[in-house]
Formats: C-alpha cells, sequence, structure tokens
C-alpha cells in the first residue's frame, strides 16, 4: 500500500476506497472523511477502486451487489459496509453520523497500523496472480473498453450506455449490469461479443487473505449527529429528471 | 441556487445551435450574424455563443452553452469551459477534412475533457459516410482518448438528450474515481 507514509508527525497516512455507493454519496462520503481529517487519528486519503490496488479499508455500500464482496467480508481487509438497516458492527446507516465514522475510522485505522508494525512484508491483500478471461461472471473480472467500438457492437438496447460506462473506469459483470439496469444476459452478451473482439482491457480485482478482526465495540458507534447536513442534492440526478431521462442507476 | 453548464463546440454549420434549442426551455439566444466566409454554406453563424437553458429541481440552473466554431474565436473556448460540466463535439460531416476538424476541437478543449468528459456526435452520415465512425473512434484512441462516438441528427430531440445521458455516464463514473 502506497499510502503509509506519515504526513504529519506521529500521524500515518492510510487509504481507503469505495464501491457501489452512487456519485452523489461517494463525494458526500469523501467530503465528510475531509472534514473530519483534524480529528481522525490517522490521514486517510481516497484510492479509486481498481483491480490491483492495495487499501486500508474498503467501504462498500450494502445494496451494491453484495455477492461481489462477500469473499471480502472473512478476509483480512477491513470492509465497511454502508447500509439502510440498522448499524451493527463495520456497518453505519446511511447518511452516515460524522462522529460515528470518526470513531470508526479511529478504530480501523488503530488496527492497519498495528498490522503493518508486526507485519511489514505483508500486505492486507494479495493480488491473485491468476490470468484473467476464466470466466465473464467470475466477480473478481473487471472489464474495461480499449477504445470506442464499432457501430455494429452497439446496436442493441442498452449498449450504448454500457459501453460509456465501460470507458470511465473498469466494472465487473455485476456492477455493470447494476448501473445499466440491463439484464445479466444482455450484459454478458455485450462483453462476450467486445471480447471476442479484442475491445476490452481485462483486469482480476484482489482477493485476499485469512481473517483479523477488525469487529468495533458498539459504544463507538453510538453517538449523534448526521452527515445530511453535508448531502448535496444529485446533480446528474436532477440534470435526467428534467431532460425526462428515465434511469434507475441514479436514483 | 447554483449554476452548471455544458458546452456544445464543433464545426460551423453542425448543428450546436439547433442541439441547444432542442433541449433548453427557452429559445436558445444566439449571437450570430450574417455569414462573410465564402466557405460556410449558411447566411448566418455564431460568433460569440449560443446560450439555453434548463432548471433544475430545487431551481439550479443548467445553462447550455454552444461555442462559435471558428478556430479564430478559440478564445472563447477558454472563456466557456471555465467550470463546465463536460463538453460535447458537434461534427459536420460534410465538412473537406472531419479529423482534422475533430482535432482542432480536441486540442481546444483539452484541458475540459481531461478534467471532465466529451461526446463526440457526427453528423451528415447518411449523406456524407467517409469517415466513417471507426475512423473517429481510431482517431480518438490514437490520440489516447476514449469516449463515445456516434451519429447524430442534432434535429431529433431524442438524440440530443442521448449524447447529454452518455456524457452524464461517463461524468458520474469518472466522479466515482476522484
Amino acid at each position: 500500500m502506497d499510502s503509509h507514509r506519515s504526513t504529519e508527525p506521529g500521524r500515518r497516512a492510510l487509504s481507503y476506497s469505495l464501491e457501489g455507493l452512487s456519485a452523489r454519496d461517494s463525494v458526500l462520503f469523501k467530503s465528510l472523511v475531509r472534514l473530519l481529517d483534524h480529528l481522525t487519528s490517522h490521514k486517510w486519503i481516497y484510492r479509486p477502486p481498481s483491480a490491483d490496488y492495495r487499501v486500508d479499508l474498503l467501504v462498500v455500500a450494502e445494496w451494491f451487489a453484495p455477492t461481489v464482496y462477500r469473499h471480502m467480508h472473512s478476509a483480512r481487509q477491513p470492509v465497511l459496509s454502508i447500509g439502510k438497516g440498522p448499524e451493527r458492527d463495520m456497518c453505519l446507516a446511511w447518511p452516515v453520523q460524522p462522529q460515528r465514522l470518526q470513531a470508526v475510522l479511529n478504530q480501523i485505522g488503530n488496527t492497519a497500523q498495528l498490522h503493518h508494525m508486526d507485519d511489514r512484508q505483508s500486505p492486507f491483500i494479495t493480488v491473485l496472480a491468476q490470468s484473467p478471461g476464466s470466466g465473464l461472471d467470475d466477480s473478481r473480472q473487471l472489464f474495461r473498453l480499449k477504445q470506442w467500438p464499432p457501430s455494429k457492437y452497439l446496436a442493441g438496447v442498452g449498449r450504448m450506455r454500457m459501453a460509456t460506462l465501460l470507458t470511465g473506469r473498469a466494472m465487473s459483470m455485476s456492477e455493470l449490469q447494476l448501473r445499466s439496469t440491463l439484464s445479466l444476459s444482455v450484459c454478458r452478451a455485450f462483453v462476450s461479443d467486445l471480447q471476442n473482439a479484442n475491445l476490452l482491457i481485462l483486469t482480476f480485482a484482489e482477493t485476499v487473505q485469512p481473517a483479523a478482526s477488525t469487529a468495533l465495540p458498539h459504544d463507538l458507534l453510538n453517538l449523534p449527529s448526521s452527515a445530511e447536513a453535508f448531502a448535496r442534492p444529485g446533480l446528474f440526478a436532477r440534470i435526467r429528471a428534467s431532460l425526462g431521462i428515465k434511469t434507475a442507476h441514479n436514483s | 441556487m447554483a449554476e452548471h453548464k455544458i458546452l456544445f463546440s464543433g464545426t460551423t454549420g453542425a448543428g450546436k445551435t439547433t442541439a441547444i434549442g432542442k433541449v433548453s426551455e427557452i429559445p436558445p439566444m444566439s449571437t450570430d450574424v450574417r455569414n462573410t466566409d465564402s466557405g460556410l454554406s449558411k447566411e448566418m453563424t455564431t460568433v460569440g455563443m449560443d446560450y439555453g437553458e434548463v432548471t433544475l429541481e430545487g431551481g439550479d440552473k443548467l445553462r447550455l452553452y454552444g461555442t462559435p466554431g471558428q478556430k479564430r474565436f478559440d478564445f472563447m473556448w477558454k472563456i466557456l469551459s471555465k467550470g463546465a460540466l463536460g463538453l460535447i463535439i458537434l461534427i459536420d460531416n460534410r465538412q473537406v477534412d472531419p479529423l482534422a476538424d475533430l482535432d482542432m476541437y480536441v486540442d481546444g478543449f483539452a484541458q475540459l475533457i481531461k478534467d471532465t468528459a466529451c461526446v463526440v456526435a457526427v453528423g451528415r452520415t447518411e449523406t456524407h459516410p467517409a469517415p466513417d465512425l471507426e475512423q473517429f473512434s481510431n482517431h480518438l484512441a490514437a490520440r489516447g482518448l476514449l469516449c463515445p462516438v456516434l451519429a447524430a441528427d442534432v434535429r431529433d430531440g431524442a438524440q440530443v438528450t442521448q449524447l447529454l445521458e452518455l456524457l452524464l455516464l461517463q461524468l458520474e463514473t469518472k466522479a466515482e474515481t476522484t
């Protein structure tokens, strides 16, 4: 993890990544972390999700294809879930309350720091050496466009939108399906066509090593306040609404 | 009340004014003058900018700006780029060298494209099929750019909306990686 450097005397920098939050919620979450920066024991730096990137904390929306990350929950990689139900260990309710997030970040940061002190040679996450392409539905397989496809690959429902989604960053099949709101078979056929035409960059997501507990005591999660004050209404959703564009992915 | 803007740029005659008029809730305001450029087959041309707007829920405004197409007005491109959400480039395939036209706008808006997102819409492909869309995407790929490239008839409001939707999709995924 390249973020483990001290940015201030006695204060270690740690990295986190977000998966499954909407663009608006991602901005909100990152803003919240920045606002809490002077209160947290560690400096938390956002890193975009990618196949070979290792972070100290993965923040995942529970409503975002939970099966994709199921393998991570039993692993050494700390995963903080953001859910809509009641709070529990390593799961905060959305919208996140700043004090609770502060407590969780400090707890996870302390654990991460201990791991790094004890085990500098052993990263939290190991990148699999497996070759990609073993299966389109493998949740660790990520796809991204090499270049914009010829028109013949874009004829059909939703194909233009799927191609556009794959220009921004690498996505798994589950995420592509979720964000395009198309059926899995439609997504699979599209990706398969692009793969056969050598138009995709394939990367392979990380897997992880055996677990180390990062559970938090409940008393750390019982603090008041709300992040709603920091929330900005979803700009893209409002633009879509005003233009009469109906999609589910930004609702 | 916050203000947001999206730019339409591209070849003179490609339909920037028309595109904005298709989605704007007010009649587009244009700074058109009589065309004295013998190379352009149109009576009026935009020398300042076009302007349209859409009111968003909560009272925010989405401002739609059309830039003048000619290179000699490129100082306006930088002014209009400031704070823009993204860019839609309209290419008129009837022109002599549409790929060179694309280069001009990609160069002129390089920073905006890098910071935000871009969609390339090619017009009049039904009567002028060359270069085809694949040549455009290959051309962009050779320049290290990846963005949607599609044929569009901006006289059709639904197609203009599609351009905006593709821009928004890119902006969303881009926002998640920054």
